[in-house]
């Protein structure tokens, strides 16, 4: 627990918080000050948003330990203001909310615009605006509001800017030998595979890669699942059935993010024309998304002594990660994942191993992951033959 | 959606941040903002046994105006470089970068270090910074160091911090006052991460041409012939497939069309304070 003293509302309140409580939940929890809504809790949808010493800011992102000293001003607070009070009453009047959620938020927002920037345009109103999500009045009232309250002159607020210095320092506890949270181990089964791969559909990834090793010799390392698992960094077998199926995990780190797919795909390998399907689906338990990708693959001669790799991915995440899975981002980091498989693969054809980076920043891919799995179950399934 | 639980601290000096981050090994994330690792954290997509509350540290809320440079402590917000609260060596182009960050409510509390650590390959600071040329000031237990913004961020949210390192804040050369500067970054909608962003810079007087692309999926790029890009005797389009060959190029319009804009507007403004 964390001991803080904050003005809220013009009042001292001194309490002991969690440092994980963020101060919209510390607010309405226990000081029963429910006027600050929560929406998203993840800082998109500004419901949140309050005045934390006189400026603008989403009180889902901003920790009740970390305003020891602050000035806290929520929605309750600016009861007597005679800006906000006007404000209001240009919402009233334009329509300017209906079911009222997103209000307390689109107040204080609209209270830091008129303050700050009187002289703006609509266009910009809606610039500033852009930040505070409503879905039932729509943003015409609210625009029309804020031109009301700019068009005639905006009130003194009582509420301005004010910088905040550090007064009261802590130490971190001596860290005990806990585990690095990175490495917590998920336990249970992966979920059953239902569906097919025509079913996949999603975000589309081609890579071609050219690698040193006879298009023979490279069907020969992919085409057995445990030898191509362990080229691809985090990558680990659990089991492989007869039926082509296969169970495996793949941990990711990408920078703070560190995601561990539990999940199983089924192979298929076409020897005929080296080519092949993996199809799969995976879940992390520790951001709790879900991730469905099928990969074909296909390997071609490619001059002497050479071969070309394509891949064709096709991949849907669900759940928190989604957010991060920006194609442009997926797409540098299978690159780098491929450099090491590949280069794996190549030192494991000449015999010698080829040691990862340990501090690289992506160890491997979620995205990439199910892709990898998809051939390593195409390598079982090959071997099944 | 409320972040695991975690051990908190207000160290007194950047020392005490050091020593805290090399006791914790590796387990203690430095925060000030928490505006990009909040969502993350809210959504357990990271997990951290300790923060270590930088925002308020005075070493890096400091603002120093050098002969030649402007530094820039790690801690100091969009919203104070976007309001003029500190100077801003480039005269007015930083200033209009930080006001499209994001929304207010964010630059309240975002700080320039804390983009820069996090790393989003889409992020304004990253590229910004990389084309006017910054250096960043890092801080270790024993030394101090300063490298190129673009050698700092070595990938998609990874950065050249050791375990036991802070960033201090950026040093921001200052431009010549006949020096040109454009910036462009495509949003699907306002605030939202680019999907696609341009800067081109050039300053004749100090003999400095670059041109970067941004939201990549990886660090800004720095273009080859930047000065040829700037004089129009190589297009964005060659340009990009020549320091790009990999890439396919039609995933790439957006960023032709990007330093398209970004030359644009550095050849019709952008003396320094225009």
């Amino acid at each position: 627990m964390h001991e803080i003293s904050m003005t809220v509302n013009g009042s001292v309140v001194q309490a002991s918080v969690e440092p994980r409580t963020h101060l919209a939940d510390f607010l309405r929890d226990d000081l029963l000050l429910t006027g600050t809504h929560l929406g998203c809790e993840q800082g998109v949808c500004g419901a949140c948003t309050i005045l934390v010493d006189g400026r603008p800011v989403r009180s889902c992102l901003t920790f009740a330990c970390g305003c020891d000293g602050a000035d806290i001003r929520t929605i309750e607070g600016l009861n007597d203001d005679p800006l906000m009070k006007q404000i209001q009453n240009a919402f009233c009047e334009n329509h300017g909310l209906q079911c009222g959620y997103c209000t307390p938020g689109m107040l204080a927002t609209a209270y830091d615009i008129v303050r700050r920037l009187p002289d703006i345009d609509d266009q910009q109103v809606r610039k500033e605006l852009s930040g505070n999500l409503c879905r039932c009045t729509g943003y015409a009232g609210i625009v029309a509001a804020i031109r009301q309250v700019l068009d005639s002159g905006p009130e003194n607020a009582s509420v301005t800017p004010i910088t905040r210095e550090s007064t009261r320092f802590s130490e971190l506890p001596k860290i005990e030998k806990k585990n690095p949270i990175t490495e917590i181990t998920v336990q249970g089964h992966p979920e059953s595979l239902d569906i097919s791969p025509e079913e996949i559909t999603g975000v589309n990834l081609d890579k071609e890669v050219i690698l040193e090793l006879s298009n023979e010799k490279l069907w020969e390392i992919i085409s057995d699942l445990p030898t191509v698992a362990s080229c691809i960094p985090g990558m680990s077998l659990e089991s492989v059935g007869d039926d082509g199926s296969v169970i495996g995990r793949l941990t990711i780190a990408v920078g703070p993010i560190k995601a561990s797919f539990s999940g199983k795909g089924i192979v298929n390998f076409n020897p005929a024309n080296t080519s092949g399907q993996l199809y799969g689906a995976g879940t992390d338990r520790l951001t709790r998304s879900k991730i469905l990708a099928s990969l074909s693959f296909n390997i071609e001669h490619f001059e002497e002594n050479c071969s070309k790799l394509s891949l064709h991915v096709i991949y849907d995440i669900r759940g928190p990660l989604s957010q991060f899975g920006r194609k442009a981002l997926v797409e540098e980091i299978a690159d780098s994942l491929l450099k090491d498989i590949t280069r794996s693969i190549v030192a494991k054809a000449s015999g010698t191993e080829h040691k990862i980076p340990e501090n690289r920043s992506f160890k491997v891919l979620p995205f990439m992951g199910t892709v990898l799995k998809s051939l390593i179950m195409r390598l079982f399934r090959q071997k099944k033959f | 959606m409320k972040p695991v639980s975690f051990d908190y601290s207000v160290p007194e000096n950047s020392l005490a941040v050091v020593e805290h981050l090399k006791n914790a090994q590796g387990t203690a994330k430095i925060v000030a903002g928490n505006q990009s690792l909040g969502p993350m954290l809210n959504l357990r997509l990271v997990r951290t046994n300790a923060l270590i509350d930088v925002g308020l540290l005075a070493e890096v809320r400091k603002c120093v105006v050098n002969q030649d440079n402007v530094f820039i402590g790690a801690g100091i917000t969009h919203a104070e470089i976007e309001d003029g609260d500190v100077q801003d060596p480039t005269n007015g182009w930083m200033r209009e970068a930080a006001g499209n960050i994001a929304y207010r409510a964010v630059r309240s509390r975002g700080t320039i270090g804390g983009s820069l650590c996090h790393a989003d390959p889409a992020a304004d600071w990253l590229i910004v910074l990389t084309g006017l040329k910054a250096f960043a000031i890092v801080q270790g237990l024993s030394s101090n160091r300063k490298l190129p913004v673009e050698n700092f961020i070595t990938g998609p949210f990874t950065n050249d911090l050791k375990e036991d390192e802070i960033l201090m804040g950026v040093e921001v050369p200052k431009p010549s006052a006949t020096a040109k500067w454009g910036y462009w970054k495509f949003m699907r909608q306002v605030g939202e991460f680019a999907k696609a962003s341009a800067v081109i810079y050039h300053d004749e007087h100090k003999q400095i041409t670059r041109c970067a692309i941004g939201a990549l999926g990886r660090q800004p790029l720095l273009l080859h012939n930047p000065e040829k890009i700037f004089d129009g005797t190589l297009t964005p389009a060659n340009a990009i497939k020549e320091s790009l060959p990999d890439r396919d190029f039609a995933e790439m319009t957006m960023h032709v069309t990007a330093i398209e804009r970004a030359l644009s507007i550095a050849r019709n403004r952008s003396e320094p304070g225009k």
